[in-house]
């Protein structure tokens, strides 16, 4: 059987750092299964590859399987890819998966009906019973899919997560360009050495975060977004016949340290980002991983980065991880006002906990590097001012991300509505009542294609799509995230007066329209007498 | 871009044809400067050898 | 699916091409991978274009690198070779100035002038003056560097400026063998100490090579081991960035002014051809044709490409010089990523793709702050 795997373009606004590891397992796994397998990487290089040159490569064979994935920011070039291997391989079956379809698989089946099967949230084991369901074609027995069948949209039993990781086999690395993405391995746009970096690759260790912030999800692979997929009721029956479905899951240390050996003699690497989406979370494994990784010797060859959370930064962690060969430590700063820590992003840590990590990561020779956000449901002007003071201090230049509403999160979830009425005016026009009485099937209709619109118009959050702020417009969001890259107070401020939002009194005299009337008031007091 | 564990077919790049005689014939109207590009089939030549 | 064709092979030829095979980077690919990109490479644009330059190059100015050669040999024989400039510590990095277009369009000369950069500045001649003008100097940079290469005798202009002669004593010149003599007489007046260098033009066609033969005799009781050849690229630009890693170390070059190409958008961003103006003689000339619709063929095209460069989001136009230069820059660039991290920092030009990094030149210096 010939299968063709098409990893879309991602983040195309910046260097192409990172291999795509997921679309390259699922291609090792065809392999394993015995089939003719090609990997169609549209993201290897800059700049990306037309549609046109796109269905070119599509068309070299006659497919039997062509199959798709990525994020939700993806969706407006998968759509695209969708369109056009239908067209050009009428009879292939298309297989699609990932974040873009795991949290809405209805809507997308129904938005793309070039889409035969969908498979959702973690894709391998799903993925190989596909390949070996193909012949037979009884979908039905296949967990974690949804397909097409007649009119309908099928929905199979939804399939537990895979409790051993080591037995997912290595990326297909043979079938990507690796030169290619070595070419970028000093990329500029990156923090952490890697401008040091001559041959960096990409790697994950573990697959979950105990966190739940709320713009946050995890491509169906962990407990949290299961109970929201599919209910608190089948996860526990999930968990009684197969096993608990963890927060976290890990890949052993002997599973990583042997997979990174094999990179060194085939690759000579020299640089490690591990994608992980809270490494330091687990203090005891962090410290079994460093041990062993030294151990082998790993420490004097490969240079590492990786993410983490926060309060779990300790020096003890810090101290071990440098001697591992850690370079950097990613943390989701977010916010510099605990309000929006606590309540909007729902994190559990504070801006107090940031300032820790960054110090005790300096303090231990680890470079830092925090991302941080604007737009938050209810964050204000006052609260973007602490989070400029908070990078002021700490001498960091950011360029925050907007506040997105990926679907699947709980900001989605929890503001649904004034999200769609976004895309479509008359939407906003019957939230604010200014209409009524519209047929129910008419409003459905209107939002199924807000929704879509909404879908197509998903970016990497350095651009503004839509927002789920309550203070802010989006002229006010893009301002405000200028003027915090520049740390300009004072743009800030007169902005807020400007708008008649009211500032601390504490800003007064980074203020120029309060230095102005202050000032004003005092030379003007003495002629008024 | 497409890579596999088989032999999959060549596309032909949708280049236009150029007229390769007018394409030289234009390169050799063109100025010229007072150095070349230097080629070697010794790598650790190409960019700087210590004693000449 | 074509057939697979084979054929006989006798031991040593085989292990000739594996070798060759695996020194190209082809070592897990195909053989039909490699036979394929050699073939490709033969026909391709750049490599004809290669071989008309060498051949031109040969034409035109072969004789006059003889005679300069001759008349520079006592001072060579008793010179300085540019080895002495290897330093003990290599320095953080080091900046190239270029003199093309969007040196002064983006004021990097004044931006770097106000700046706390710390490495080594190497500078092409045609743009030394203009850098000590506007404030880099070798009074706030201590490591100062100028690289002169090409042959003919208006290159002296560059150092016969007042302001040249006012810093040159605190400038180090690496300059090639084959300079006019007239060029080094206006160095030496100008106060800077020599380094010498051979550009490599032939050295791998042996004996008979100019390289070969003028490294013998440049040899003497002073520099019994004669003096360094360097890849020039064919152009100063290039050669300043070989100079800056291979002789003076720098582990990160950064390039400002290194277009290689002209500007074609006026103030709007948009393509205009008016903005090419008769400076520009030959490609004046074809501008005038594209223009016209006179000669809007594919040839033309690609002699005169007009390309985006998505780094710096802006449109170029080359003429076959320097599309020939930037050609090779920029596999250099790729190809060295392992010895030197190149960035561009010219905010404009030809010189992006991969393995290049690009970025805004106060962003670099902010970065490295």
């Amino acid at each position: 059987m010939k299968v063709l795997l098409i990893q879309p373009p991602v983040r195309v606004d910046i260097d192409p750092c990172d291999i795509p590891a997921g679309i390259a397992i699922l291609s090792s796994i065809a392999i394993e299964e015995g089939h003719q397998v090609a990997l169609l990487d549209l993201n290897s290089s800059r700049p990306i590859p037309s549609l046109r040159d796109s269905a070119k490569q599509i068309a070299v064979e006659k497919w039997d399987i062509i199959a798709i994935g990525g994020l939700s920011s993806m969706y407006k070039d998968i759509k695209k890819l969708l369109y056009i291997s239908r067209k050009i391989n009428p009879d292939a079956l298309i297989v699609a998966g990932g974040g873009f379809i795991t949290y809405m698989p209805q809507k997308m089946m129904e938005f793309n009906p070039e889409i035969d099967i969908a498979v959702m949230g973690e894709g391998e084991e799903t993925w190989r019973e596909v390949l070996r369901t193909y012949d037979s074609k009884q979908w039905n027995k296949v967990k974690g899919i949804c397909y097409r069948q007649d009119d309908t949209i099928v929905f199979n039993e939804p399939r537990p997560l895979i409790p051993n990781l080591d037995v997912i086999p290595y990326p297909a690395y043979d079938l990507l360009d690796m030169d290619s993405y070595f070419s970028y391995s000093g990329s500029m746009w990156f923090p952490g050495g890697f401008w040091n970096a001559k041959r960096r690759i990409n790697f994950v260790t573990e697959r979950g975060c105990p966190r739940q912030c709320t713009f946050c999800t995890h491509n169906g692979m962990n407990r949290w977004d299961q109970l929201a997929l599919y209910g608190d009721k089948k996860v526990k029956e999930m968990d009684k016949e197969f096993e608990y479905q963890a927060i976290t899951r890990f890949f052993s240390p002997e599973y990583i340290v042997k997979h990174v050996k094999m990179l060194y003699e085939k690759y000579k690497i020299d640089y490690i980002c591990l994608l992980d989406e809270n490494l330091t979370a687990y203090p005891k494994r962090v410290h079994e991983f460093c041990d062993l990784w030294i151990q082998e010797g790993l420490h004097k060859k490969v240079k590492l980065g990786t993410s983490g959370d926060a309060p779990s930064i300790s020096p003890e962690i810090v101290k071990h991880m440098k001697e591992a060969g850690f370079v950097y430590i990613s943390v989701g700063g977010e916010s510099g006002s605990d309000k929006v820590l606590l309540k909007d992003i729902g994190k559990g840590v504070t801006s107090a906990d940031n300032q820790r990590a960054i110090d005790t990561m300096r303090n231990n020779g680890v470079e830092p590097h925090m991302t941080f956000m604007v737009g938050n449901p209810n964050e204000d002007i006052n609260d973007v001012l602490e989070t400029v003071k908070f990078l002021k201090h700490n001498k960091a230049t950011v360029n925050p991300f907007i506040c997105t509403p990926y679907p699947g999160t709980k900001i989605f979830m929890d503001h649904e509505d004034s999200i769609l009425a976004q895309y479509d005016e008359k939407l906003e026009l019957l939230r604010n009542n200014k209409i009524s009485d519209i047929p129910k099937d008419l409003v459905a209709k209107w939002k199924n294609d807000a929704l879509e619109k909404f879908l197509l118009s998903l970016n990497n959050a350095t651009d503004y799509s839509c927002t789920v702020s309550q203070k802010f417009d989006f002229g006010d969001l893009i301002a405000i995230k200028h003027f915090m890259n520049l740390q300009d107070y004072g743009k800030l401020l007169k902005l807020a007066h400007m708008r008649n939002w009211s500032h601390d009194e504490k800003w007064n005299k980074e203020c120029p329209v309060c230095l102005a009337e202050n000032q004003v008031s005092v030379e003007l007091k003495p002629r008024l007498n | 871009m497409i890579k596999s564990n088989f032999n999959v077919k060549k596309i032909e790049t949708d280049k236009e044809n150029v007229d390769k005689q007018k394409f030289e014939a234009l390169i050799e109207s063109s100025g010229v400067g007072s150095h070349m590009v230097f080629r070697t089939t010794e790598n650790d030549d190409e960019f700087f050898i210590e004693e000449l | 699916m074509s057939e697979n064709i084979s054929f006989d092979l006798d031991e040593k030829t085989y292990q000739k091409l594996l070798e060759k095979k695996e020194n190209m980077g082809f070592k897990n690919k195909s053989w039909n991978e490699w036979f394929s990109n050699l073939i490709d490479e033969e026909n391709s644009y750049s490599k004809i274009l290669e071989n008309i330059f060498e051949k031109k190059n040969y034409d035109v100015y072969f004789d006059d690198w003889i005679k300069n050669f001759k008349n520079n040999l006592l001072t060579i024989q008793n010179g300085h070779s540019a080895k002495k400039l290897i330093p003990e510590k290599e320095y953080p990095s080091g900046i190239i100035i270029g003199g093309g277009p969007s040196l002064k369009k983006h004021n990097h000369l004044k931006i770097l002038a106000n700046s706390n950069f710390e490495g080594a500045i190497i500078c092409c001649d045609s743009v030394l003056s203009k850098a000590l003008e506007e404030g880099v100097t070798p009074d706030k940079f201590k490591n100062f560097f100028v690289v002169v290469i090409d042959t003919q005798s208006h290159q002296k202009q560059w150092f016969e400026k007042d302001i040249v002669k006012k810093f040159g004593s605190k400038i180090k010149c690496i300059v090639s063998t084959t300079v006019h003599p007239s060029t080094y007489e206006a160095i030496i007046d100008s106060g800077m100490e020599v380094y010498w260098v051979h550009a490599l033009f032939d050295y791998d066609k042996g004996k008979t090579s100019f390289n070969y033969i003028s490294g013998i005799m440049s040899r003497s009781e002073k520099n019994q081991k004669g003096f360094p050849g360097i890849q020039t690229g064919g152009n100063v630009g290039t050669a300043a960035w070989t100079v800056s890693w291979n002789i003076l170390k720098c582990p990160e070059v950064i390039l400002i002014g290194i277009d290689q190409s002209y500007p074609i958008e006026n103030q709007n961003g948009e393509i205009d051809f008016n903005s090419i103006g008769r400076a520009h003689p030959i490609l004046y000339e074809y501008v005038e044709k594209i223009k016209s619709g006179k000669d809007n063929s594919e040839s033309v095209k690609q002699a005169f490409p007009i390309t985006f460069n998505p780094d710096f989001n802006c449109h170029y136009i080359q003429d076959p010089v320097f599309l020939y230069y930037s050609n090779a820059l920029k596999e250099f660039i790729q190809k060295t990523q392992n010895k030197v991290k190149t960035i561009n920092a010219t905010e404009g030009g030809a010189i992006f793709g991969n393995g290049i990094n690009s970025i805004k030149f106060n962003e670099y210096l902010k970065l490295k702050n």
